[in-house]
């Protein structure tokens, strides 16, 4: 019920994401304006995380010039990951994409009634869960002295270049170069995919986007967290010997697994 | 620990857990690329966020930076890598086709370098 508050029109809502029926404590935490205080519109037994914003600022038009800022994208969004995660670090939330403002809060509450029902249920998935990113780093020089050297039919190639006239010694280290180049990525695509299935297995859901690089994020349950790092880390011993380095980001809010999903 | 990712900074071995410009990358990367998308009442060409995204990418991380974070759309861009050029694939194709079986091909001649076309 929010009926009381003013709806000046230079003054839009900011959205930053919703939580059910636990609720996070936003006293203090200020919004992606710089100033105003961030609240909670409840609705229906959901709550929307939201801060007004001045439309000057955050207006169509105005979005749009500062959208080609980046001092001023990077500022707003750190500001909203920051609101997001002092929310998730208390209770489930539903992360919102950058840059969802309401005119009023007439929208929003339409949206919240509509929506219910799948924003409850996603929300109710997401209890007791965090997002992790993983991100695998490959040192090619590394990965292909790995290959070089239990590759039979490299060692194979380079003894066939040796004592020959240039030209041909030329062709053998081309033919050799391609060879450990395709047999390096066949080898980091292996790894990296047996790494993911690894980690997919202590998590509860898992997305990665990578190919022989591995990028990926995890949600994983709490409780299982120190399994999931544990797993992380001996892949990380594991993988050392072929210049593949391991890089952890998180907790994050759920952004990964939330959805790409227009209301 | 005002940052919970600050927490691990100091895990042991070869995983690390990355702050600063490279953790900037990585919030760009989620609050304009994931997250739901619902539409509010103010329009943001999301396509435009993300063109800037790159943009953002490019200008937090230096080239190799960029690699080492899985950015490397321009390698597998033919056009920007000469690496793969396939000119190059034919013309070594071509070198060794003359080399090893010595058969003449018609535009072979000029391609093969000196010391290649003695030796074979």
């Amino acid at each position: 019920m929010a009926a009381g508050r003013a709806e000046p029109a230079d003054r839009g809502f900011y959205v930053y994401g919703i939580v059910g029926t636990e609720r996070p404590e936003l006293t203090g935490v200020t919004g992606v304006d710089g100033r105003s205080a961030v609240f909670m519109h409840e609705e229906d037994g959901l709550g929307a995380i939201v801060s007004e914003v001045p439309l000057a600022e955050f207006g169509e038009d105005a979005l749009r010039r500062n959208l080609e800022e980046l001092s001023w994208v990077a500022e707003k969004v750190r500001a909203h990951e920051d609101v997001l995660e002092r929310a998730a670090r208390e209770a489930p939330v539903l992360p919102l994409r950058f840059g969802t403002i309401y005119r009023s809060l007439d929208g929003l509450r339409e949206l919240l009634t509509k929506e219910r029902g799948q924003l409850a249920t996603t929300l109710e998935e997401l209890r007791g869960k965090r997002e992790w990113g993983v991100k695998c780093v490959i040192d090619r020089e590394r990965l292909g002295q790995a290959v070089h050297a239990t590759d039979p039919r490299a060692t194979q190639l380079a003894e066939a270049a040796e004592g020959k006239p240039t030209g041909t010694a030329y062709l053998g280290r081309k033919r050799l170069e391609r060879h450990l180049g395709a047999r390096a990525d066949e080898l980091a695509t292996r790894l990296t995919t047996a790494a993911h299935e690894r980690l997919a297995a202590v998590a509860h859901r898992a997305v990665s986007e990578g190919n022989a690089q591995l990028k990926a994020a995890y949600l994983v349950e709490e409780a299982r967290d120190n399994e999931f790092r544990q797993a992380l880390e001996e892949l990380g011993r594991e993988y050392e010997p072929f210049g593949i380095r391991f890089e952890l980001t998180g907790p994050w809010p759920p952004y990964s697994f939330v959805g790409e999903r227009t209301a | 620990m005002n940052d919970p990712r600050g927490a691990y900074l100091a895990t042991p071995g070869s995983t690390t857990v990355e702050r600063g410009t490279s953790n900037l990358a990585d919030v760009l990367e989620r609050v304009l690329d994931k997250g739901i998308v619902i539409a509010g009442d103010i329009k943001v060409n999301l396509l435009e966020v993300e063109l800037l995204t790159i943009k953002l990418r490019l200008l937090v991380a230096s080239v190799d930076r960029a690699k080492e974070m899985g950015i490397d759309w321009w390698e597998h861009d033919r056009a920007l890598s000469s690496g793969a050029a396939p000119e190059l694939e034919e013309r070594l194709a071509r070198i060794e086709a003359a080399l090893g079986v010595g058969s003449e091909e018609d535009r072979a001649p000029e391609q093969v370098p000196d010391d290649g076309r003695r030796s074979g």
